[in-house]
């Protein structure tokens, strides 16, 4: 390895150390995968308990979330972020991907259109996620193009429009919270290796 | 001009050492970092990152800061600002050693 691929990583994952730390999202990915399965025929839980169900899995993602920080922070250590550091992806999230990401979903669900808008804007969204969180984590390529692959899937017919397409976006969506989540985490833990505390 | 090795010799040794490179590179790219972070970072054992730390204050380079969270002893260390501008130089200077070596010829 080069000197400038260790520094690039040393300053790659300070800076973005919040959003390495994968763990945060998996539960993330529960919820979206049970959202998904909600009144589908694939689902394996009756109608009447997938509500109480999805509530359940919110109430727990809640409590869980702060207390897989605590565990970051004390097996990984804490970094504060420069707030300066980040001020451009944050105006370009609020007031431009996340903006798109929503209209692409409302112009699905409101018009249908034949082509799945919403695959290429997320597709973008993730690859912009992955730009601007310190690169080096291909499996978010991986991601973006599995976005692309849906607008394929309802372009070709082999998911109908509308609410069948919707239960196979969050799937995905919540599958790739999860890998992605785990294999940030694997990431981590291989950059940050292992100390002895004594 | 001198040949580009000449200029390596008159580099900041306080902050060219290898682990007090990465230490004082991680801590320019947030605002504080704590102990442990540093420690698995860099790899180094306790007391190497506790000798390289004092070292780094010493020179007025990065500031310690000991307290507690959640009854937890927790080291925060940050850059100073002489710090920040210190290895801010530093890796300037390294870019233009390294485009200076790519062009350099030797004489004769």
């Amino acid at each position: 390895m080069t000197m400038n691929y260790e520094v690039e990583r040393i300053r790659r994952v300070t800076s973005n150390y919040f959003f390495w730390q994968g763990l945060r999202w998996v539960p993330i990915g529960v919820v979206v995968m049970a959202l998904g399965l909600r009144r589908t025929n694939w689902s394996p839980i009756a109608d009447a308990w997938e509500d109480l169900l999805l509530l359940c899995l919110i109430v727990l993602v809640t409590v869980l979330s702060p207390l897989i920080g605590v565990y970051y922070r004390r097996s990984f250590g804490d970094v504060r972020d420069d707030p300066d550091a980040h001020q451009r992806r944050e105006m370009m999230k609020w007031l431009l991907v996340y903006p798109l990401m929503i209209l692409s979903l409302v112009i699905d669900i409101k018009f249908r259109p034949a082509f799945f808008v919403t695959g290429p804007v997320w597709c973008s969204g993730i690859l912009a996620y992955w730009l601007s969180t310190g690169r080096g984590r291909p499996h978010y390529l991986i991601a973006s193009m599995s976005m692309l692959g849906l607008s394929a899937l309802q372009w070709f017919g082999f998911v109908e429009r509308g609410k069948q397409m919707f239960s196979v976006f969050a799937l995905v969506l919540g599958a790739i919270y999860i890998i992605g989540g785990l294999l940030d985490h694997r990431e981590l833990c291989r950059i940050l290796r292992p100390v002895n505390r004594s | 001009m001198k040949p580009p090795f000449k200029s390596l010799a008159e580099l900041d040794r306080m902050i060219h050492d290898p682990s007090r490179l990465a230490i004082l590179t991680a801590l320019s790219s947030c605002r504080s970092a704590d102990f442990l972070y540093l420690q698995r970072l860099t790899g180094l054992s306790k007391g190497n990152l506790s000798s390289h730390l004092a070292k780094l204050e010493d020179a007025g380079l990065v500031s310690i800061e000991k307290g507690y969270v959640a009854k937890t002893p927790m080291t925060t260390l940050s850059l100073t600002k002489e710090g920040r501008s210190g290895i801010e130089r530093h890796w300037k200077r390294l870019d233009q050693l390294r485009a200076s070596a790519l062009q350099w010829q030797p004489e004769g």
